[in-house]
């Protein structure tokens, strides 16, 4: 195994670890929909850094705290159907994407923020994953309680005298945080796939929160050991092969799972978009 | 016909195609739903350029089978229809990329199918874009009423004796026909600009639903218009450009609009209302925070 291969595989290893642990809160709060806008905020903010000259991580982190800034108010992120992140999210990408054409050559720029290049990770981004690894494990182990309570029952944690805005916003900069740090490995679009796919499949098979949280984040860095594996033998694109096997894990946990569950799905059927 | 004006021709009538369908999607909240639709539809595009079959084709039938697979994904009690819709977002997505880099050269193909390549439209696409353009105004003029009936009072819908299913089928199904249209245009990721930001901005502006529509194909038309002209300008990407003016757009809306929600209602004295500018149409559950 080369210097490359290793560094690809501590830095996958690590992004999908992070994704998986943090996923179980995503899935929790249902954040898929802020989890995507939030991606491509970045994305505008990876594509500014670039053409401007500036630190990519850094470009990153501001428009991504930005946007927790701007949407994270008010309880909008748990709005999933809110048009408001309709048009951001297109909106975003799209000015990412006239900037990033402004250069000559755009195409593969482009691709590597969209889509990420974990082989071309250096040791810088490995550290940063460490970094964002210690954080967000502490903050899940030291503020589990908190984030559980806030996350089933706003009203109540409220009541008992908990900051919850303090919660839900260091909750959504953490979310930030990984998103940013998931960049260089999985590009803007695909760290959703690794922070749901995971997280749910683990929850499928197990409804308590911290075996969840341990199993997510074991089958997110197996989805990305497996990702890397999968883009050298068959030489296809590393992040993306991840982002399918995170995809292929929920298919596999919700058809396991599905038979089981089949009388209390009746019971209780969440109110839909449709 | 030069390029240029067919790609004129090509925003005019994706504008419309979408602002038209753009209301509906609105009214049932489906914006989340139709990203996840385009970024799925991706890999089927990608899939039949490499098998050499007709994009429409292969589009079209992956779409299809996205639209069942969200469907019984979110028949799950414990995690909804966000996290499944978002699980097939980006694994379709990916999967089209995983795809498209077994192949050489892929950076340039990645680009033409995520952001679209407008001033490439051929006879073909604009054809296709006409079709479902007459698929659409017939789904609107035969079933319009009944759409803003599920839309407002699914309940009532039901017990009217109505079938919900068969209603929403059709109307899914005619997303995803605008979908695939519109894809060569602003590509895979960029399409839900088109079907989502025209009836975004028109809501700002009007509950009624016909005038709604109206704005809302106005708004299409005109920045589909304004963003070939520009691109060709400046010689920056088309379907970034279209979408930006759309995005545009709608912030000066929401600004124009709360500010004079702002004024007239604190003439009135009336805070509450000037805090929730716009709370009619898709009823108050996702729009307390406005302002």
């Amino acid at each position: 195994m080369s210097a490359l291969t290793e560094r690809a595989l501590a830095e996958l290893l690590l992004t999908g670890g992070i994704c998986g642990v943090l996923g179980v809160q995503v899935v929790l709060r249902r954040l898929a929909f802020f989890t995507e806008t939030l991606g491509h905020v970045t994305f505008l903010g990876v594509v500014t850094a670039a053409v401007t000259g500036t630190d990519i991580t850094i470009g990153a982190g501001i428009a991504a705290m930005g946007a927790v800034a701007v949407m994270g108010r008010g309880g909008v992120a748990s709005r999933p159907h809110h048009q408001r992140s309709g048009v951001m999210i297109s909106g975003a990408l799209a000015l990412g994407v006239v900037l990033i054409s402004t250069r000559p050559g755009f195409g593969k720029d482009l691709s590597a923020a969209l889509v990420g290049s974990p082989l071309t990770a250096g040791t810088g981004d490995i550290t940063v994953a460490a970094i964002t690894a210690v954080l967000v494990t502490g903050t899940l182990t030291l503020a589990h309680k908190e984030l559980v309570l806030a996350a089933f029952d706003p009203a109540v944690t409220r009541a008992l005298g908990y900051p919850t805005r303090l919660i839900d916003g260091g909750l959504l900069a953490l979310l930030a945080v990984t998103v940013v740090t998931a960049v260089p490995a999985v590009g803007a679009t695909l760290p959703l796939a690794l922070l749901v796919g995971p997280a749910a499949s683990a929850l499928l098979w197990t409804r308590r929160i911290i075996p969840a949280t341990l199993i997510g984040g074991l089958l997110g860095a197996a989805a990305g050991a497996a990702g890397l594996a999968l883009s050298l033998h068959y030489r296809v694109a590393t992040a993306a092969g991840t982002a399918v096997i995170c995809g292929a894990l929920f298919i596999v946990a919700a058809t396991t799972t599905l038979a089981g569950r089949a009388r209390q799905t009746r019971l209780h059927r969440p109110a839909t978009g449709l | 016909m030069t390029a240029v004006d067919r790609a004129f021709l090509e925003a005019v009538l994706l504008g419309t195609v979408g602002g038209l369908i753009s209301v509906q999607i609105l009214l049932r909240r489906l914006p989340f739903f139709t990203l996840a639709m385009t970024h799925a539809t991706f890999p089927g595009v990608v899939l039949a350029a490499i098998a050499g079959a007709d994009l429409y084709a292969g589009g079209g039938l992956f779409g299809v089978l996205v639209v069942l697979g969200v469907l019984a994904l979110s028949r799950r009690p414990e995690q909804g229809t966000t996290t499944a819709i978002g699980i097939v977002l980006s694994a379709g997505f990916a999967l089209g990329v995983v795809l498209l880099s077994a192949r050489d050269g892929f950076s340039k193909d990645l680009t033409a199918y995520t952001v679209g390549q407008i001033l490439t439209v051929g006879p073909g696409d604009l054809t296709a874009v006409a079709v479902v353009g007459v698929i659409v105004l017939a789904l609107l003029s035969v079933a319009g009423r009944q759409l803003t009936f599920r839309a407002f009072d699914p309940g009532g819908y039901a017990a009217a004796g109505y079938r919900p299913t068969v209603i929403d089928m059709a109307l899914l199904l005619t997303v995803e026909a605008v979908i695939i249209v519109a894809v060569p245009a602003v590509g895979a990721i960029l399409a839900v600009a088109v079907l989502v930001a025209p009836a975004a901005i028109a809501r700002l502006w009007t509950h009624n639903v016909t005038a709604m529509t109206a704005i809302a194909v106005a708004a299409g038309i005109g920045s589909g218009l304004a963003g070939v002209l520009i691109s060709t300008r400046y010689d920056v990407a088309t379907g970034g450009t279209i979408t930006v003016v759309t995005g545009t757009l709608f912030a000066l809306s929401l600004a124009a609009t709360t500010t004079w929600t702002a004024i007239t209602g604190s003439r009135r004295g009336r805070r509450q209302a000037a805090d929730r500018p716009a709370s009619a149409v898709t009823g108050p559950s996702h729009l307390e925070e406005v302002g």
